[in-house]
């Protein structure tokens, strides 16, 4: 299993939580599973740890959180996405489209390269 | 198979107390995470796993108590804050006020009881015993701090508000007891024995009880820093100026309350000279290299016992009474610092073999 650093996973669980709920509302333990399918179990993480993500989020007005009543009769807190937190997921695809492609670009450049041979990357 | 026993409910509510008990979730964090477990160990349980098994791998990847308390607390700021107001309260309504009822309590006792019934000699004995298990009371505050800390931290996370309101007993009870209790008259209890029995060791001990209220703060801002129990060790070994020089004014103060006894002044000098050399001592068996820290310790007293003991002596017209003290100061320092020496390396022979 690929280990991913602490600092990377609590940078990119935000971003990857927003994607989820974007298709509909969800709860926690349903954003979990979805979110160890989709990366292929590649997501080590405590899974409580996701809870207190989602309440940041909600504070910032990203998603809404509501009880709801389970078909087991149980609570579960179910999360939407707002407009806000749209807006927001598309600054930040945007932004792990540039990163992504900045250490792209880095990766394939020839390592003898002095600075002055350095092609310049465009930030547009 | 044996029946099992395994209460899914019972063993989530116990979980999510542990957690809930750090302080740092809300009602609706632990609701939340209690549904987490029951979908988790109902989703486990579909892998043939039982549903004690289940549950025990759902809180495993649930995370540990302390990871979830460290993330929770990054989220619920407040939770933290309201925690110090409690404990600000709890502090201030245990300090002000549970020793004020002791105190009335006792005086309570000696009004009622010793003073009518027991002779002068059986009252000195009962204002002695006070004097000393306050003075161990004290001591036994200081060396229990972190138990008692963990106490009071553990019963304002359970129920902030429960414990809050529980400290403001004390306040309400002196309030509503203070009629009937005003006849005691605290002051007269306290400084009486000290003016009407005429006796030195009611005296000597009244001023150890006060000076132990000053050598267990001293104790417990010396050592802020040090999380574990109070000890010697942790106190003296390596002390700061700050620290060497309060100790010395502690115990010239300590030493000055020898003075009381009003025997011989070579007796009187000799007491003098022993608890100095008991402060010495402790510094040199925890220090190898403790000159420094000898003279900075001794320092205050050593100023104080010459120049206020000459202005006394110019008064009395004999400079008996200051040499004979400053010689029990330098005596009982310099003794303090060749025995502890002596047995630091003893002790440190010990170690090494």
């Amino acid at each position: 299993m690929k280990e991913l650093s602490k600092e990377l996973m609590a940078s990119s669980l935000a971003p990857m939580v927003l994607m989820i709920l974007r298709g509909q509302e969800n709860y926690g333990y349903e954003i979990i599973q979805q979110l160890c399918a989709k990366t292929g179990g590649h997501l080590n993480v405590a899974e409580g740890t996701l809870y207190p993500v989602l309440k940041k989020m909600e504070a910032k007005g990203w998603i809404e959180g509501s009880w709801k009543k389970s078909e087991t009769g149980r609570e579960r807190r179910y999360y939407a996405l707002t407009d806000e937190g749209k807006q927001e997921l598309e600054q930040q695809y945007s932004q792990w489209n540039f990163i992504n492609d900045l250490i792209h670009k880095l990766w394939n450049q020839p390592l003898s390269t002095s600075s002055s041979q350095l092609t310049p990357i465009s930030l547009g | 198979m044996e029946p099992t026993t395994f209460n899914i409910q019972f063993a989530i509510d116990t979980y999510i107390s542990r957690i809930n008990n750090q302080g740092s979730i809300t009602n609706a964090d632990a609701m939340e995470l209690t549904a987490h477990l029951y979908d988790a160990t109902a989703a486990l349980q579909q892998n043939n796993l039982t549903e004690e098994e289940a549950f025990i791998i759902a809180c495993k990847r649930l995370g540990t108590v302390k990871i979830l308390t460290d993330e929770y607390s990054k989220v619920n700021p407040s939770l933290s804050t309201n925690k110090v107001w409690a404990f600000l309260l709890i502090g201030f309504n245990v300090l002000s006020c549970v020793p004020l009822l002791i105190l009335y309590g006792i005086s309570a006792i000696y009004y009622t009881f010793i003073n009518s019934t027991l002779g002068e000699n059986w009252q000195a004995v009962f204002f002695i015993s006070f004097n000393l298990a306050f003075a161990s009371l004290m001591w036994f505050i200081v060396r229990n701090k972190q138990a008692i800390s963990v106490f009071v931290e553990k019963q304002a996370n359970r129920n902030a508000l429960r414990s809050t309101l529980l400290s403001f007993l004390p306040l309400i009870l002196s309030y509503i007891l203070r009629p009937a209790l005003i006849k005691f008259d605290l002051n007269q209890f306290l400084f009486f024995p000290i003016r009407g029995h005429d006796n030195v060791f009611v005296e000597l001990t009244f001023y150890i009880g006060a000076m132990s209220i000053l050598f267990a703060v001293f104790s417990l801002v010396f050592s802020l820093r040090k999380p574990d129990q109070v000890s010697l060790k942790g106190l003296f070994e390596k002390p700061s100026y700050a620290f060497l020089i309060t100790f010395g004014v502690l115990l010239e103060f300590l030493a000055a309350t020898t003075r009381t006894l009003r025997t011989d002044v070579i007796i009187e000098a000799f007491c003098f000279g022993l608890i100095y050399l008991m402060g010495a001592f402790i510094i040199s068996y925890y220090n190898k290299v403790s000159m420094k820290y000898i003279f900075w310790f001794a320092a205050f007293g050593f100023i104080v016992e010459t120049s206020v003991g000459i202005s006394n002596d110019l008064d009395r017209g004999s400079f008996y009474f200051t040499i004979c003290f400053v010689s029990a100061l330098i005596i009982g320092v310099v003794a303090g610092w060749l025995i502890g020496l002596r047995y630091s390396r003893t002790l440190n022979a010990a170690v090494l073999s």
